[in-house]
């Protein structure tokens, strides 16, 4: 048995294209990203080593890209909202065994196996000023003189974008949600329920923190999820009016294939992965002090 | 979380490894590819163009007549293909495909700081030497229109027209509110605040492409402050921030306040304004020359003999006649084409006197070359805007061609946060800002 | 009494609740699926009532001026070159750091999970100059390499998570009976992790189906475009065919609704999979 597990010639044949590629095309593209953000460079004549010259003019000159890190920082305050008290209202909702819970979770999970791109485009159409929804809808319910052209204002357009997102995306962690309330054992809720505990105390003192392990993990990942977005703010506004909706991802893109910055462009990659990297140390700190209340 | 932290420091352990292997050889460098038509080979040689424009662009039509027309009596023994793409996936597409050094044979360009890049780095066949060795072909051109595509005193690209930002206008609707063409900035004011109290929106515009509302700040901005503010641009005397612009960009949000643009605009796509001219539900529409073709497209526009045109009056009266405006439809060689001459062979013919004429016939297109213009021919708002191009005393290159994709961009930018409401002065304080740390990135 | 009315009235309101976010999320799909059938100023005219006729004119369009099908196609094409190299090598993989032995093997996957946190999206433009060095950029298979090494991590993740459970004696008798370990696995283990294989090839599929920032750099032939890449290029060209363009996004998602409608389990399970295991 041991010969055949151990036989160093398997080994090397099974893990090895698996990890040459990943580490050609997912690593080293990192560590060269990391290299290319100290150049200035349009890809096409050598590049000039210029240090950290570009953090430095993005962090201290670039009124842009602080825009697009705020409208990244809205996204994932956006999103913390509707993926963690809207996904758990509804996953509690659904926890609750109510009739037909299969079919709402079948149908809140669809927008999120559908391309970002096909959903800007719907909602484009939903947000537009001559025939869409949005506008429709409102006169309908007497709201009309709140009508206007959502995407290309640009007090508005952040906002109606992230709502597409929270639309998005809450089935999803609704899922994640009511995956992990069932492993709860239901004998806790049985205990509780003679007690004559009400459903909002079953769930502030049973569920919620049973589940925080989960939500923590989730919260990880609707940080990195919000700051990774591109294709919905690529189709609806390609990062306008005026950088009004510009993120890190679509900024990064628009310095580097637009404006032939390439080592600017690959500085902004740097920052976007190290933030990805900061959720994570963060979400976890956070989540660790509260441990020690408990 | 602890494995976490000792999985990076493993990770970094084997980066710094793999730092010193995968050394720093940003950018291909472009080894002169000069590999002449082999013309032994009785195979047609291959060539490929890139070009910007739409299916529903008029021009197109025209574009692939010519190369069918190349690609069956050319006696380089070439097949050429056409490839089009729309406006802003051709730019991005283009800077892409000049990284991986991969450009098409031929390539659609502007001229200026936009081209200049890739000149620089090699990417652009010199096609000036082409012209030299053929004199005919050379003096066929009128004077100067080479200039914006030379580059170190070397020629890089050849236009085929020639573009200025016009004020086109409804005939009728001019007639039927006893509107005359607009002499003075005053007059220009009057008759779209006249218009606008008789229920007319003056002027079709649309915001989401930014370099629409820039092309009128620019014009007012010329009208203001003369061919010094351009030319100050470009030696670094006047800046971004310069009075002329901001004072400009005020005049154009003043318009916007006073409801002379649709409703919407800020949203509207710029094929719905361009039809709401064409419609006659505006009276004026400010645009380049080019668009000459889409508001006389019988199949769209129901105003084709109603159209006129006018230069927008300047608001310092010694600067009439200076308008926003360069060559266009340029066509450059890729430094990597096999086939150069080959390749230059259809820019001849694409420029030859036939197409030219075509060109400025059918479609409005001012020629570069020396074609003597039968004035029976050409419509009446082509007429009108030869005229308009014969009065020329200056022309300020959109700023956009002339500071690339970096400044010019941006002004395009402002100029939209500024039709949007946003103060003049703040924007192009910013913008200054952003030209400043904008060089060395 | 009051209790039981209590009840009703909160159940009541939780229907509301469930079924009011029901309609968001499938209205508009049925708007757009309605709107596809009409002419622009029927559009515009009236936002939502029926099509007057059920013309096809605007999947014509689409089909014809906006060469929907040949995006369809590279789309199918790189997507299933992606699951095959994807999940091939993936679960060789876990199989041999998990089932294997040696030394090395726990590192080996630390550095697989590494990738989970990182946005392949960062490192884009030296994804750029490495393909353009490798002289494969605008071939499907510079998306096709880029998708596979991103799948990675997270098909790792599952697929060592399920055969770690996978129990001894099944390969101890394949050994006995004189199996080889290529047979093992292709014969043994391969056919009982069908669940997670099937989980694994569900994200590889809508991860790769559904993006856009990668094809879009890494192709620049119009002929080589993907569905979401091509979806971009049409509402550039035919910017005021809103209808046009509306079938275009309907024929774009109809192949994904048509795999969730039958696999809505293994998605939903897959895709939640990394959150709750870990």
């Amino acid at each position: 048995m041991n010969k055949v597990m151990e036989n160093k010639k398997y080994i090397l044949l099974f893990v090895l294209p698996a990890f040459l590629i990943y580490l050609c095309f997912s690593l080293i593209p990192i560590i060269y990203n990391f290299i290319i953000s100290m150049y200035s460079t349009d890809l096409m004549s050598p590049g000039i080593f210029v240090g950290l010259k570009n953090y430095i003019s993005l962090f201290t000159q670039d009124d842009i890209f602080w825009q697009a890190l705020g409208n990244n920082m809205l996204m994932v305050i956006g999103s913390l909202i509707a993926h963690m008290p809207l996904a758990l209202l509804f996953a509690n909702i659904l926890f609750n065994k109510i009739k037909g819970s299969r079919f709402f979770q079948t149908v809140f999970f669809l927008p999120n196996v559908i391309s970002g791109v096909a959903v800007g485009l719907m909602w484009s159409f939903m947000y537009n000023s001559q025939f869409g929804l949005v506008n429709e809808f409102l006169s309908l319910i007497g709201l009309g003189r709140f009508s206007q052209d959502w995407l290309a204002n640009p007090k508005t357009a952040i906002f109606a974008i992230i709502i597409v997102v929270m639309w998005q995306y809450v089935g999803y962690h609704m899922i994640i949600q009511l995956a992990a309330m069932k492993n709860i054992p239901s004998s806790l809720y049985e205990a509780a329920e003679i007690d004559g505990a009400s459903k909002w105390k079953q769930f502030t003192n049973i569920t919620l923190p049973l589940i925080k392990n989960v939500l923590r993990i989730d919260a990880v990942l609707i940080i990195t999820g919000s700051l990774k977005y591109y294709d919905l703010v690529a189709v609806m506004t390609g990062g306008g009016p005026n950088h009004a909706t510009e993120l890190m991802s679509s900024y990064m893109y628009y310095r580097g294939f637009r404006t032939l910055k390439y080592g600017y462009a690959s500085a902004i990659g740097v920052i976007l992965l190290a933030l990805c990297v900061l959720s994570l140390v963060i979400s976890n700190i956070a989540f660790k002090s509260e441990d020690i209340q408990y | 979380m602890k494995r976490f932290f000792t999985v990076v420091l493993s990770v970094l352990l084997v980066g710094s490894l793999l730092v010193a292997c995968s050394s720093s050889n940003s950018g291909t460098s472009n080894s002169g590819t000069s590999n002449s038509a082999s013309s032994s080979s009785t195979e047609p040689v291959e060539l490929t163009m890139m070009y910007n424009g739409t299916a529903t662009d008029p021009t197109l039509g025209l574009v692939e007549g010519v190369v069918s027309d190349f690609n069956e009596n050319n006696t380089v023994n070439a097949k050429l293909t056409l490839q089009a793409y729309e406006n802003e996936q051709y730019k991005t597409k283009l800077t892409t495909l000049m990284a991986a050094n991969s450009v098409p044979d031929i390539f659609f360009t502007w001229e200026l700081d936009y081209l200049r890049p890739f000149v620089e780095a090699g990417k652009v066949y010199e096609i000036g030497k082409l012209l030299d060795a053929d004199p005919t072909w050379k003096d066929s051109f009128q004077s100067g229109v080479f200039d914006p595509v030379t580059y170190n005193d070397k020629v890089y690209a050849v236009p085929h027209a020639k573009s200025i930002c016009v004020m086109f206008y409804n005939k009728k609707i001019f007639k039927d509110n006893n509107l005359s063409i607009p002499t003075t900035y005053e007059e220009f004011l009057n008759t779209c605040q006249t218009l606008k109290d008789k229920g007319i929106t003056p002027i079709a515009m649309a915001a989401p492409d930014a370099w629409i509302p820039a092309q009128l700040v620019q014009q007012i901005a010329d009208g203001i402050g003369g061919m010094k503010i351009y030319n100050g641009l470009l030696d670094g005397s006047v800046k971004w921030n310069d009075p002329a612009y901001i004072e400009a960009g005020k005049e154009v949000q003043d318009m916007v306040n006073k409801g002379y643009f649709p409703d919407g605009f800020l949203g509207m796509k710029s094929a719905n304004s361009t039809q709401l001219f064409k419609d006659g539900e505006t009276a004026m529409y400010f645009m380049g020359c080019w668009d000459i073709a889409t508001v006389t497209d019988k199949s769209t526009s129901s105003i084709v003999d109603d159209v006129g045109a006018f230069a927008l009056p300047a608001k310092n009266p010694q600067n009439n006649n200076i308008l926003v405006g360069s060559i266009d439809q340029s066509l450059a060689i890729s430094a990597n084409s096999k086939n150069p001459e080959a390749a230059a062979a259809f820019i001849k013919l694409f420029g030859s006197q036939k197409y030219q004429e075509e060109f400025l016939y059918k479609t409005g297109r001012l020629p570069t070359t020396k074609i003597d213009i039968d004035k029976t021919k050409v419509s009446s708002v082509t007429a009108d805007v030869l005229d308009i191009s014969s009065k020329v005393v200056g022309l300020t290159p959109w700023l956009d061609r002339a500071f690339g994709a970096g400044e010019g961009v941006e002004f395009n930018n402002k100029c939209q946060a500024i039709v949007g409401g946003k103060d003049p002065a703040s924007e192009f304080n910013a913008l200054q800002k952003f030209a400043e740390t904008n060089s060395d990135k | 009494m009051t209790v039981k009315i209590k009840n009703k009235a909160s159940l009541i309101l939780e229907y509301t609740v469930m079924i009011a976010f029901t309609i968001l999320c499938l209205y508009p799909i049925v708007w757009l699926f309605i709107n596809s059938f009409k002419t622009n100023k029927e559009l515009f005219a009236d936002p939502w009532g029926l099509p007057n006729t059920l013309s096809l004119q605007n999947y014509v369009d689409a089909f014809v001026k906006g060469k929907i099908g040949t995006y369809f196609f590279n789309s199918v094409f790189i997507a299933v070159c992606v699951l095959i190299f994807g999940i091939l090598l993936s679960s060789m993989a876990a199989y041999a750091i998990s089932r294997m032995k040696w030394k090395l093997s726990k590192v080996t996957l630390n550095i697989f999970l590494l990738g989970l946190m990182i946005p392949i999206y960062a490192s884009i433009v030296p994804l750029f100059s490495i393909f353009n060095a490798l002289k494969i950029l605008n071939t499907p298979w510079a998306v096709i390499i880029a998708q596979v090494a991103g799948s990675f991590p997270m098909a790792m993740f599952i697929l060592t998570g399920f055969f770690t459970t996978i129990p001894n004696d099944m390969e101890e008798a394949a050994v006995i009976d004189g199996c080889g370990i290529l047979r093992i696995f292709f014969n043994i283990i391969m056919p009982i992790s069908k669940s997670s294989i099937v989980t694994v090839a569900v994200i590889i599929f809508l991860a790769t189906w559904n993006d856009l920032l990668l094809p879009q750099i890494l192709l620049s032939d119009p002929a080589k475009m993907t569905l979401p890449v091509g979806l971009m290029a049409f509402q550039g060209q035919y910017t005021t065919n809103y209808v046009g363009m509306i079938a275009a996004v309907i024929v774009t998602i109809i192949p994904t609704i048509i795999v969730y409608i039958f696999l809505h389990n293994n998605i939903m399970e897959g895709m939640v999979a990394g959150a709750v295991k870990g």
